[in-house]
């Protein structure tokens, strides 16, 4: 798991304060609640969450398919909203590459020109060598040998890829894809995902709405959405397994802080009754007492630790907590308020403890692919 | 919640070697379901999960008779589908199945009543009075009745959704078949629908529900777990915790 | 009222747009058949009918001076039916703006008429020293107003106008009704008043309908025989036994052309339909899915819809059977004011009536039938998961491998085009109804072309500028030093004129027929000839003769020889050649003028004089303005003069009439033409609603909005071009056929038959204009949809 970028340097895309409501005559529905979002250069960045959640909203108040309606968009510095949609059709041409679920190639076109009309329509390559690039980015997706065909002479995944091809048509610095695995086979998906990761690896920013739980785990960021509203990815790495609601819930108490190095948690006093999640740095345990006297236990990002027993079974005992690392970012949650909410599930609470037995062993939790999202 | 399989009864539903190819146009046609087999016995709430592509919906469309079978059996509660025809599937789909969708598919040209009446009508099911009178029970049962005469349009998503049930018990029909019922509510709305879910469990109706939330799991009885057109698990909630 | 049909009657009110439009387009279809198998079987009838009213004349028998006991004793013949005497007077009015009009007075018995009875529109019958005037020209003088009369000799009589009356016998014989000046009735009594002895010239008699043939002609012979006893001599008999309404001609040629109009606009409706419906039904297949899930079977969905189109059908059918009959009996009206008959009463036709009901049971479901097949036999799954884009029928089929043969244009030029023939079916009907309208538009321009070229070819035999006519002959030469002397004038040539007879083997007298004399050499007549030559210098006994007797005597040839009564004096004349005129059944001939001369006696005589103008008179008004100075010279020195006629004015007039058929002929185009944009505008807003969601992708990949709807005005476009040129290559056999009904029905000949650009490039400005507003509207709300209503399939 890798660090959460650090906040200070640029944002490419950065959403502040972005709410999205729909009103019909069934009444209004809020399908986006202050959503305040980055996303840095380079990434490859899943937007996950069950139907409904709002991510394909999320996603369409970034390609400007949608606009929000409080809040700004802004991608490289342009508010994307302000400007009129036929511009924005021209910018979004250059800057963003779009691939859908259904893949929505224009089914007259062969899959060549699929691929030539996005150049055609922007006019970033000189015609002469529009063709040859086509070629070029069909190549690159494996069907050179169909360009003539049209999309219903090829299967579903050829014409994802042919999809994907077509997006890239005018070198975008950012992808978006929606659902890109969706209609297809498990083997095709797999090569499909692959494709992404090669083009996240030169340098593009991706981002990625899927259901799909097997891409889910080679994800390197996670933006979780639960009815419209982003889940704190810090509560996801950690228990993952808890219900999107629930975790909602949990999100709306945290606090954070920061630490410097050398710096004590008041783990016996203040901190006492309170669950420490590390988001970045490391913090040092120290034991004096039984049952793990002298022994020391580092923790990472994403491991936590709790001034007293949280749950029955746990001993902590009685310890220490200091940062050893030039700082450190802790998030802190209520323990009680923790433990009520556990409760509401049927195994929360038991998982929860297993976690923290497993974390006190220097054991980490990995590899279930829980119920955390679908 | 759990309901233990009683293996003393007959079988529901049987499915045999049950295979479904489409054509698709390209050279190679597509088989979507390679020989599934299937057993649910009566009262069973069955969840049918997997990946979208999966078969999940193809595989409910089957027992439906919504779709045509390519090969193989289906026997649905004594009724051999894969010898009926189109029209003769139609007829006796309405009278024994119950049909609840992700998008709802009210037909918004007529009220909420007359939702539930069309589906007794179309069944030879309707008399005009009677059909009226039960279709508002059903609307009470779904806690709708003061809507009864609006139209699709003016009433909310979950709302839709529970007319949706009304409407697929309007001919009393032993079985329902669920595609994503909860796909296009939020997790508040979703609750309410298991919970009459459970209800009709509870009057002895038999459920089959296809999700790709996995945490359906802990709400059925059985989960059958659906991968590129095959079953790959079928766990009883109860075998899971041992 | 059992759910399904809540459900149809919730579908026939949901959509009010799609509603009308439908209903609509069948009412077009229902509203033309009504009208034209109404007015088809009506008004031919109402014509007849009025003109059976009015008694017209059997015999019209021109004769010495008789008086009334010569008509009395006519009268009291075994198989005579009724008599009457007449004359017409030459004579000249003042018009309301002060002009001087020619005018023809016809004498009507001091009491009753019983022949040819003219029908009192206003006023009453005139007494003496009244006058009643016809309706078909207009004055601009009313019934009570004092009218200026100018006679022969230059006296002018007031005289008041005690009414106004439609005479449906003017162009029955002599000139055609259109060129016909305005009649005046006035009574018997009052002829000396008009400085005319009292006496008739002109016998109108209608026998017994019920004799046969040869009865009928023996009985004529003897009345002949019995004037003939009484002293006078009988200069000319015509049979007007089998005529009908002298403007009969017309009113066929108006029902003929409509019968081909309407049935073309039945199958434009029936397209139109189809369309409606075809889009109507895409909306449906969502809810067929729906339906066949919840149990619905496969014919019961066909029995609901097949209800629902029947309904429509019924509705059109109550709009399209009152207005299809107001909108005939109304064009009867127009009709008979211009073309002088009466109009019948308004009322239903059974017939028409019944045709209607029996289309609008037949058309709708025609209409509806494959459509609700398709939609019916939709499967579930598809119905209800539309998500991707429409294929529609792509790649398949050879018209698609020639269009994506296209390449090498700029792409989305090809997207348009390719798109143009992705839905081929609704592609056809489009283009059929555009190109019929279009063909039908043209072919109206070709048409009045065609007209026009044989008015042209026609006036070719007036040649001159102004044509001199006096009430009796004069010596050509006075004439001629007079007119000469005339500023302005630079040649005169003579006219003579004799009414004839054609004999027939027996020896008796058996058509009338028109001679005119005219100098061999003359160069104011440029004959169209079919057969032979025309009369040269040193002819002494020719005669060249008109299509009439092609057509009544089809084994004449040149060469033969007919005998004519003329002048009392059976003569032998040589058939040289025949021309082409105008008129079907009117017989007319010309022979050298000195021949002519001699055998009337009226040697170097002439009533009849053609000027030409010198080369200074070139315009129209230089022209009117030399024959008022010819009328005013020659009736101030005393001479008989009828008239000084421009040859604009006789051509104007001939136009006059057909000016109506023109007009009818355009609206009906226009009405066909609306009817095919009609069809275009609904064609390109479904294509563009049905691809609002490749739309949605385009502008999602980079297409701004004017992007989008250069592609979508680029097919319309392209449509536009291609019915076009379909509309071009159809109007050549519509042209050819609506001039031949046109023509044999007016002029009893095949004419000729033109073709014009104007028709051409006044389409392709019409059509390309109209494809692209039907597409502009289309092409602006698809680009006003924001994509996410248009991508939104979550």
């Amino acid at each position: 798991m890798s660090d959460t970028p650090d906040n200070s340097s640029s944002a490419l895309i950065d959403l502040s304060h972005v709410s999205k409501t729909y009103r019909s005559t069934a009444g209004s529905f809020t399908a986006l609640k202050n959503i305040n979002l980055k996303f840095f250069p380079g990434e490859f960045v899943g937007v996950i969450g069950k139907s409904g959640s709002g991510k394909s909203t999320l996603v369409n108040m970034i390609t400007g398919i949608d606009r929000p309606s409080k809040g700004k968009v802004h991608v490289d510095g342009l508010d994307i909203h302000a400007m009129k949609e036929s511009q924005q059709a021209r910018w979004r041409g250059l800057n963003m590459g779009v691939v859908f679920q259904f893949f929505q190639l224009l089914p007259m076109l062969t899959l060549a020109e699929n691929v030539l009309l996005p150049m055609d329509f922007c006019n970033k390559y000189p015609p002469e060598q529009r063709y040859d690039r086509a070629m070029e980015l069909l190549a690159m997706v494996g069907l050179e040998g169909e360009s003539h065909k049209l999309p219903n002479a090829v299967s579903g995944g050829q014409q994802q890829s042919a999809a994907i091809a077509r997006a890239m048509a005018n070198d975008p610095p950012i992808l978006i894809a929606d659902e890109p695995t969706g209609n297809l086979d498990a083997k095709t998906a797999d090569s499909v995902y692959e494709k992404f990761e090669t083009l996240s690896g030169e340098g593009r920013t991706i981002i990625m709405i899927t259901h799909d739980p097997e891409i889910e785990h080679r994800l390197s960021r996670k933006v979780l959405l639960s009815d419209g509203e982003l889940v704190d990815p810090l509560l996801m790495q950690m228990i993952p397994w808890l219900p999107n609601p629930l975790l909602r819930q949990l999100g709306h108490h945290l606090v954070r802080r920061r630490y410097h190095q050398g710096e004590t948690l008041a783990v016996t006093g203040q901190l006492s009754n309170t669950l420490i999640m590390i988001e970045s740095g490391k913090v040092q345990l120290d034991f004096s007492q039984k049952p793990y006297r002298s022994k020391t236990l580092i923790l990472a990002p994403g491991q936590y630790l709790s001034g007293k027993a949280l749950v029955e079974g746990e001993k902590w005992g009685d310890f220490r907590a200091q940062v050893i690392s030039d700082s450190a970012k802790v998030t802190l949650l209520d323990a009680d308020i923790l433990l009520n909410t556990l409760a509401e599930t049927s195994d929360g609470l038991s998982r929860f403890k297993s976690h923290l037995h497993n974390q006190m062993l220097g054991v980490t939790d990995e590899g279930e692919s829980g119920g955390l999202i679908q | 919640m759990a309901h233990p399989l009683n293996h003393a009864q007959q079988p529901l539903i049987m499915v045999e070697n049950l295979v479904k190819t489409y054509q698709t146009g390209t050279d190679h046609p597509f088989e979507a379901l390679h020989s599934i087999d299937l057993t649910i016995y009566p009262n069973e709430y069955v969840g049918i999960i997997g990946k979208s592509g999966a078969g999940k919906t193809t595989l409910i469309n089957m027992l439906s008779g919504i779709d045509q079978i390519t090969a193989g059996e289906v026997h649905v509660n004594g009724t051999m589908l894969h010898s009926l025809k189109e029209d003769a599937l139609a007829k006796w789909r309405g009278l024994n199945i119950g049909v609840i969708y992700q998008n709802f598919h009210l037909l918004p040209m007529l009220s909420l009543i007359d939702n539930i009446t069309l589906a007794m009508d179309f069944c030879g099911n309707y008399q005009r009075g009677k059909s009226e009178k039960k279709a508002m029970v059903l609307l009470e049962q779904v806690e709708l009745a003061e809507h009864a005469h609006k139209p699709p349009a003016n009433i909310s998503g979950g709302q839709k959704q529970r007319v949706a049930i009304a409407r697929a018990l309007a001919n009393d029909p032993m079985v329902i078949l669920a595609d994503e019922p909860t796909g296009r509510l939020d997790s508040v709305t979703s609750e309410t629908i298991y919970r009459m879910f459970d209800e009709l469990i509870a009057q002895g109706k038999t459920i089959l529900m296809v999700s790709h939330d996995r945490t359906i799991a802990r709400r059925v009885s059985r989960v059958i777990e659906l991968e590129d057109g095959e079953i790959i698990s079928r766990k009883n909630r109860e075998e899971e915790h041992v | 009222m059992r759910p399904r049909w809540r459900k149809v009657l919730a579908d026939l009110w949901g959509n009010m747009a799609r509603f009308v439009l439908v209903t609509l387009s069948l009412t077009v279809g229902l509203f033309s058949v009504g009208m034209i198998s109404g007015g088809y079987l009506t008004t031919l009838q109402d014509m007849e009918q009025g003109y059976e009213s009015i008694n017209p004349a059997d015999l019209r028998i021109t004769s010495s001076e008789f008086n009334q006991n010569l008509i009395e004793r006519i009268r009291r013949l075994d198989g005579v039916n009724a008599v009457d005497g007449t004359r017409l007077l030459f004579a000249q009015l003042q018009n309301a703006d002060g002009e001087w009009k020619n005018m023809i007075i016809k004498v009507i018995p001091d009491d009753e008429m019983t022949v040819d009875k003219i029908e009192l529109l206003e006023g009453q019958m005139p007494s003496e020293r009244e006058i009643v005037l016809d309706v078909h020209r207009d004055v601009g003088m009313k019934t009570g107003d004092t009218l200026t009369l100018q006679l022969p000799s230059g006296t002018q009589r007031m005289v008041s106008i005690t009414g106004t009356a439609r005479d449906q016998t003017i162009g029955v014989t002599g000139t055609s009704y259109f060129v016909a000046p305005v009649y005046g009735y006035v009574t018997f009594g009052s002829l000396p008043w008009l400085e005319q002895s009292k006496f008739y010239d002109q016998m109108l008699v209608t026998l017994d309908p019920n004799l046969s043939d040869e009865a009928f002609d023996a009985l004529s012979d003897e009345i002949v025989d019995h004037i003939e006893q009484g002293g006078h001599s009988v200069r000319a008999i015509t049979n007007l036994r089998t005529k009908s309404h002298p403007n009969s001609g017309y009113v066929r040629a108006v029902s003929s052309l409509l019968a081909l109009l309407g049935f073309l606009a039945v199958f434009l409706s029936g397209f139109l339909a189809f369309n409606a419906m075809s889009a109507l039904f895409a909306r449906q297949i969502q809810y067929i899915g729906i339906m066949k899930a919840i149990g619905a079977q496969r014919r019961t969905i066909i029995s609901m819809y097949m209800a629902f189109i029947f309904v429509f059908g019924m509705i059109a059918l109550s709009i399209a059977i009152p207005t299809a009959t107001h909108a005939w009996f109304e064009l009867e009206e127009f009709f008979a004011l211009r073309l002088n008959f009466r109009p019948g009463e308004f009322r239903y036709v059974p017939i028409a009536v019944g045709l209607q009901v029996i289309i609008a049971l037949i058309l709708p479901q025609a209409a509806g039938f494959i459509p609700i097949l398709r939609a019916s036999r939709i499967s579930v799954q598809k119905a209800i998961t539309a998500t991707g884009i429409e294929n529609g029928e792509f790649g398949k089929g050879w018209m698609d491998r020639q269009v994506e043969k296209i390449k090498g244009l700029a792409r989305p030029l090809l997207i348009s085009i390719r798109n143009t023939f992705r839905r081929k079916g609704r592609l056809a009907l489009t283009l059929i109804t555009l190109s019929l309208g279009g063909a039908v538009f043209i072919a109206t321009f070709n048409v009045r072309a065609s007209i026009e070229t044989y008015i042209e070819k026609v006036s070719e035999y007036l040649l001159a500028d102004v044509s001199l006519d006096f009430d009796r002959n004069y010596r050509i030469e006075e004439i001629r030093a007079l007119a000469q002397s005339i500023d302005g004038v630079q040649y005169v040539e003579p006219r003579s004129g004799a009414s004839c007879q054609l004999l027939n083997e027996e020896g008796e007298a058996a058509e009338s027929v028109e001679m005119l004399g005219a100098p061999p050499d003359s160069s104011l007549i440029h004959p169209i000839l079919l057969k032979g030559r025309w009369v040269i210098p040193g002819d002494e006994k020719a005669i060249v003769l008109n299509e009439a007797f092609l057509k009544r005597y089809p084994e004449l040839e040149v060469g033969d020889t007919i005998t004519l009564y003329v002048n009392r004096r059976e003569i032998n004349w040589q058939v040289v050649g025949f021309f082409q005129f105008i008129g079907s059944d009117y017989f007319l001939a010309y022979v050298p003028i000195t021949y002519l001369n001699e055998i009337t006696g009226n040697v170097r005589e002439a009533g009849n004089f053609q000027v030409v103008a010198t080369p200074e008179v070139i315009s129209t008004d230089l022209v009117n303005d030399l024959a008022k100075r010819l009328d005013n010279t020659f009736r101030g020195m005393g001479f008989d003069i009828r008239s000084a006629s421009t040859s604009e004015d006789l051509r104007g007039n001939a136009t006059l009439g057909l000016d109506t058929l023109t007009v009818f002929l355009l609206i009906m185009s226009g009405l066909t033409a609306l009817v095919g944009s009609i069809s275009l505008t609904g064609t390109m807003g479904m294509n563009v609603m049905e691809r609002t969601r490749e739309i949605g992708v385009m502008r999602a990949i980079g297409a701004t909005d004017r992007q989008v709807m250069t592609l979508v005005i680029i097919e319309g476009a392209i449509i536009g071009v291609i019915s076009w040129i379909l509309a071009a290559l159809l109007a050549f056999p519509i042209s050819y056929l609506m001039s031949n009904i046109i023509n044999s029905s007016v002029f009893g000949v095949m004419g000729e038959f033109s073709i014009t650009s104007i028709g051409f490039v006044i389409w392709l400005g019409i059509v390309s204009l109209l494809s692209i507003i039907a597409s502009i509207l289309p092409a602006q709300n698809a680009a006003r949809l924001t994509i996410r209503e248009v991508l939104a399939y979550e």
